[in-house]
């Protein structure tokens, strides 16, 4: 599905060139939900936005492949590339607050997404936005369609997100850490939608993410990044249960133990 | 979203409540506008009557006579005509000019760069007197009016939009629309040209002012007048040399319209941003 295979992006600034992330290659099959992990700076980021065309303009990719149905994305002219963007990738960003024109109503940046790549009738784009925001469990569509974003709570601002980068069905999901910016409480909500949005069928995900523990649940296999390289790959299972590399070990150790298995930890915190 | 979302409309009495500057500054104007084209004039501003020249003002003339024995209340009244559609137009054109540059300009290609030095360039000529002389080399008729006002102005609108689009241009939105497949095109007047309709009202206002003491500085000057027809600047013209003769009437009510068009447009303008800012 997508093969990523030698890239490498530098970011240039008049006094110097930066490495940012070198010789990145890892495969995203059909079907297979596929995380990206790492520490803050270890070129997730940089990575996913090499391969959607988002770059910074000081950023530029000096080498390398992405093969995605096809195509190769590096190499792509502008219109190949936005042909694909959207309409056989869907992008979830970090933020929905972000991700969503303030001032726009959100039928309105419906219609934006869909008209990118298709006429639609207003009729039809109207049933196409609510079925959307109906798989997303957003209940209310109507309102929330002739809402803005600030009305909206962060998991709902990130369901519409989600659906936006759904509508038109595509082949493969990028989400950059669909839930940081979200209230604990609603990220597990939110991955299980993303989750149920990719099950069946051979919808692929890449899921960039910090949290191990995500990634076990969610994902099938797992790419782990340090400093700009990738330091180990392969199935979800064999690499929790025997890491090869000590980068990756040192991860695995830093995922919290869970507290409540603590007899002591139950005594002293008060049940409200 | 909560159920006690607001109603967007709102009864008619809550927006004049919420928006004095607005309902103010455009009322002002539409009363300017209308009275200009369908008021009753007490006497025809355009037939001189020699028997009753220079008169002070009366209960017969309010606001006296001029040289030619025209009534000078008709003609500030009907100089409305021309002053304010024109001012109007102008804007219009202005911030077309701009929007139609500014957006597009707003990436930041070594292109566009080298076009807004080009700008500074041009703008740093003395602009009024510029367009003085575009206009008199060009022919004294009322489009020239025009340009002048878009000479003028359409290098700010052009400035300010692609500074604002610039902005905004950053915003995670844009790049989340670039993620769509969006055009380069539909970026521009889809995503972010929205986003910059606050100002351009703002700035419509305030450029809209600006083309009344243009279009009165011109006609002042004799540019773009066709007697007998009222204008504010000529009118003021016309009675500047009696005020030092004690006849200040003919120059004074003229001046007093160009204040109060320029007054409401100011007072819309900053309705406007008000609202804008959700003050």
């Amino acid at each position: 599905m997508l093969s990523v295979s030698g890239l490498t992006t530098e970011f240039h600034t008049r006094v110097k060139t930066t490495r940012a992330i070198e010789d990145i290659g890892f495969e995203v099959p059909a079907g297979v939900a596929v995380g990206l992990v790492g520490e803050t700076g270890s070129g997730k980021s940089v990575t996913v936005r090499s391969i959607m065309g988002l770059l910074p303009t000081q950023g530029r990719v000096v080498g390398g492949r992405a093969e995605f149905e096809g195509a190769d994305l590096l190499a792509a002219s502008g219109k190949e590339l936005r042909s694909l963007r959207g309409r056989r990738i869907g992008f979830v960003a970090q933020n929905p607050f972000g991700a969503l024109n303030p001032i726009l109503s959100i039928e309105k940046q419906f219609a934006n997404v869909v008209r990118a790549h298709r006429k639609i009738s207003r009729g039809d784009l109207r049933d196409l936005a609510m079925q959307r925001l109906e798989s997303v469990q957003v209940r209310g569509a109507e309102r929330v369609l002739r809402g803005y974003a600030h009305e909206l709570s962060g998991g709902m601002a990130q369901r519409v997100v989600i659906a936006l980068a759904m509508v038109h069905e595509p082949s493969l999901v990028i989400a950059d850490e669909p839930t940081t910016a979200l209230d604990v409480t609603v990220q597990r909500q939110i991955l299980d939608l993303i989750d149920a949005q990719i099950a069946g069928g051979d919808r692929s995900l890449l899921l960039v993410t910090h949290d191990l523990g995500v990634v076990a649940q969610y994902c099938q296999q797992v790419v782990v990044m340090q400093s700009g390289h990738v330091v180990e790959s392969g199935a979800v299972a064999d690499i929790f249960t025997a890491p090869q590399h000590p980068y990756t070990q040192q991860l695995l150790a830093a995922i919290p133990a869970v507290p409540w298995a603590s007899e002591a930890v139950q005594k002293e915190v008060p049940i409200v | 979203m909560s159920e006690r979302t607001l109603d967007r409309r709102g009864s008619g009495w809550m927006f004049v409540r919420a928006n004095p500057g607005i309902v103010i500054g455009a009322g002002l104007l539409l009363l300017m506008l209308l009275g200009a084209f369908f008021a009753p004039l007490p006497f025809d501003p355009v037939t001189p009557d020699p028997a009753n020249v220079m008169l002070s003002p009366s209960g017969q003339h309010i606001f006296g006579t001029d040289s030619n024995g025209f009534d000078v209340f008709s003609r500030v009244i009907a100089a409305g005509r021309r002053d304010l559609p024109l001012a109007l137009i102008g804007t219009a054109v202005s911030l077309v000019i701009g929007l139609l540059i500014g957006l597009p300009l707003s990436s930041k290609s070594r292109y566009s760069e080298g076009f807004m030095r080009a700008l500074d360039a041009f703008q740093s000529f003395p602009l009024i007197v510029l367009s003085v002389t575009i206009v008199a080399l060009t022919g004294n008729n009322i489009e020239n009016i025009v340009y002048a006002i878009v000479i003028i102005n359409g290098p700010r609108f052009i400035r300010l939009i692609r500074g604002e689009a610039l902005a905004i241009r950053d915003g995670r939105f844009i790049e989340a629309a670039v993620a769509s497949g969006a055009r380069p095109r539909r970026i521009v007047f889809r995503h972010i040209m929205p986003n910059v309709v606050d100002i351009c009202l703002v700035q419509s206002s305030l450029t809209a002012a600006n083309a009344i003491i243009v279009i009165a500085a011109l006609n002042f000057l004799g540019v773009g007048v066709s007697p007998p027809d009222p204008t504010w600047g000529s009118m003021v013209q016309a009675g500047a040399q009696g005020i030092s003769l004690g006849q200040w009437w003919v120059a004074i009510w003229p001046g007093v319209a160009i204040f109060v068009a320029i007054a409401s447009l100011n007072v819309l303008a900053n309705g406007i941003q008000r609202r804008v800012e959700g003050g």
